[in-house]
């Protein structure tokens, strides 16, 4: 017999196993995840017999869209035990999970899929795009670690940094310290950038092999990034914002989940007469429905038939659509 | 009506016969599969519904997601059949002199790949589509995005994947893209089975049979 639960807090160890097994991330990330990010009233879990066998984590966050912000789960670590996949687990604990942000006020939710296939199939789309290049110049070249400037210092560069992009999440000097103890913590290097004494880019790399990967790497102008990635040995790869004018391979790297269609439609759109949808949705049954442009369910016949990950691009500005929804530069920074 | 093919491109038939879309439609009219194609009015509209709920699949190129009105009206036809479990066939076939590929045309002319059953690529199409210029690591990319089959045009040949395989057939000559995928796709929809019940060895012998005759 399986039943959904919210984890506990006497939970941690057994889901720290099961990170352990699912995903190869090392010792140092791992203890960091489960001091800095473990969530337990926001993560669920399937239960046989009193043992975890599917598990979902949520972490509490605000995303930015269209220049307003919202309460967003940020969803991780999902992961299924070996002999309970194919059994929909996976899509049961999603679920709950997001079941409970629609009862908590939280109408988003958003993760980075390792796959894209297996998202597809609940009805995720990518809603953010990454640039991910590789660097050329000195093969030979040894960074040395800049100081690590503080929180609020890196929390400034990273707004002016991220200002632009619908989708990004709001951070605070709380977060932007959890965030760097992440960056650092398998003994990775902060390089620095300043124009007039004043910081306005900076680059996390960790080493790997004889190259170094960069996870976060944000400046204000393509003359910070690309000072910034010049100091890195030929071979490196650096994660950057989409629009960054830099040669590079361009590739989805996020989706945003809508788990409140009315809401968002209210605060994104807010004109009942822009739209007349009916959004289909096999996952989330209160979002199945026909709404006008303010959110409000209506009894009529829909100008429009949209599924509720499509319509989700568009809210996010990931693409545009007729002229509801304009098209805006999407990034979403990572939060581990 | 089994065997349905319905297309997405609704300026066929007003552009000469080089037209990508219309070709395509002269290849699976030559199969036993039928065709159709959504109306010219710039909404979904019931009849376009109706065909979209009979089709077997719904293709469409990278044509319609230029401009609106055509661009939404596709994105609700795609979503409309995808949720009728009809398969979605998407052939790009860029003109490159209407797009400037900067990351928001890219993400609109990637932005189908999300619920595409069946992909055609080019090979100048590779790198914009999918951020690798190899056609092998190509086709991998668009698999690890749900695309269940995927084939690559090249100059010597077609590369074949579905699901996790892949597979080279040579050709002796130069391929005609339009008919071979005409071709496929119409072989496809007779077939009367969901993409997923259908077989490796299926696909790649029909591929094998079509580039026989499309490529010369």
């Amino acid at each position: 017999m399986i039943a959904i639960r919210a984890l506990t807090g006497a939970d941690k160890q057994e889901a720290k196993k099961i990170w352990e097994l699912r995903f190869h991330d090392s010792p140092s990330f791992i203890r960091w995840y489960f001091s800095e990010r473990f969530s337990p009233g926001t993560s669920f879990c399937a239960v046989e017999n009193g043992r975890i066998v599917s598990i979902a984590h949520g972490s509490p966050m605000r995303l930015r869209v269209r220049n307003a912000e919202f309460p967003a789960m940020m969803v991780s670590g999902v992961a299924t035990l070996p002999g309970y996949e194919g059994r929909g687990l996976m899509k049961r604990v999603l679920f709950r999970l997001f079941e409970n942000c629609k009862k908590s006020g939280v109408p988003l939710a958003f993760h980075t899929p390792s796959h894209f296939s297996i998202y597809r199939a609940l009805g995720e789309f990518p809603c953010a795009d990454a640039l991910l290049h590789t660097c050329g110049g000195d093969p030979d070249a040894k960074p040395v670690s800049d100081g690590v400037p503080s929180a609020a210092e890196l929390l400034r560069v990273y707004e002016r940094a991220t200002a632009r992009y619908s989708g990004c999440v709001v951070r605070t000097e709380a977060d932007m310290q959890k965030r760097i103890h992440d960056l650092l913590c398998d003994g990775g290097i902060c390089l620095t950038h300043s124009a007039g004494g004043v910081l306005d880019g900076y680059l996390f790399a960790a080493k790997t092999d004889v190259v170094y990967a960069s996870e976060e790497a944000l400046a204000v102008s393509r003359e910070a990034y690309a000072a910034l990635i010049s100091r890195l040995p030929e071979g490196s790869a650096v994660k950057l914002p989409p629009d960054v004018d830099l040669p590079g391979k361009l590739y989805p790297q996020g989706v945003v989940i809508p788990l409140d269609i009315s809401f968002l439609l209210k605060a994104l759109c807010g004109d009942p007469q822009a739209l007349c949808v009916r959004v289909a949705d096999g996952m989330l049954p209160w979002n199945d429905d026909v709404f006008d442009g303010a959110g409000n369910a209506v009894d009529m016949e829909p100008r429009e038939t949209l599924s509720a990950g499509r319509l989700m691009q568009f809210l996010c500005g990931y693409l545009p659509y007729k002229d509801v929804f304009s098209q805006l530069p999407c990034f979403c920074a990572d939060e581990y | 009506m089994s065997g349905l093919i319905v297309l997405g491109d609704t300026n066929i038939g007003s552009t000469s016969d080089l037209y990508p879309a219309m070709r395509i439609f002269a290849a699976i009219q030559k199969s036993r599969a039928k065709c159709d194609v959504l109306s010219k009015v710039n909404t979904l509209n019931e009849n376009d519904r109706n065909l979209l709920k009979r089709a077997r699949i719904f293709h469409f190129g990278s044509g319609s997601l230029k401009s609106e009105p055509s661009r939404s009206k596709l994105y609700e036809a795609i979503d409309f059949a995808a949720e009728h479990n009809t398969i979605i066939s998407y052939a790009p076939q860029i003109d490159l002199s209407q797009w400037r590929m900067r990351s928001g045309e890219l993400r609109v002319l990637r932005s189908p790949i999300a619920t595409a059953d069946i992909v055609q690529l080019l090979p100048e199409e590779l790198l914009f589509l999918t951020g690798q210029s190899e056609p092998e690591a190509a086709a991998e990319v668009l698999a690890d995005q749900g695309v269940r089959l995927i084939f690559v045009m090249l100059n010597d040949g077609v590369l074949v994947q579905f699901g996790r395989e892949q597979r080279m057939f040579p050709s002796n000559g130069i391929c005609d893209s339009d008919v071979f995928f005409g071709e496929m796709i119409g072989r496809i929809a007779d077939a009367k089975r969901p993409l997923r019940q259908m077989s490796t060895d299926d696909i790649m012998k029909w591929t094998e049979s079509v580039i026989a005759f499309s490529c010369k």
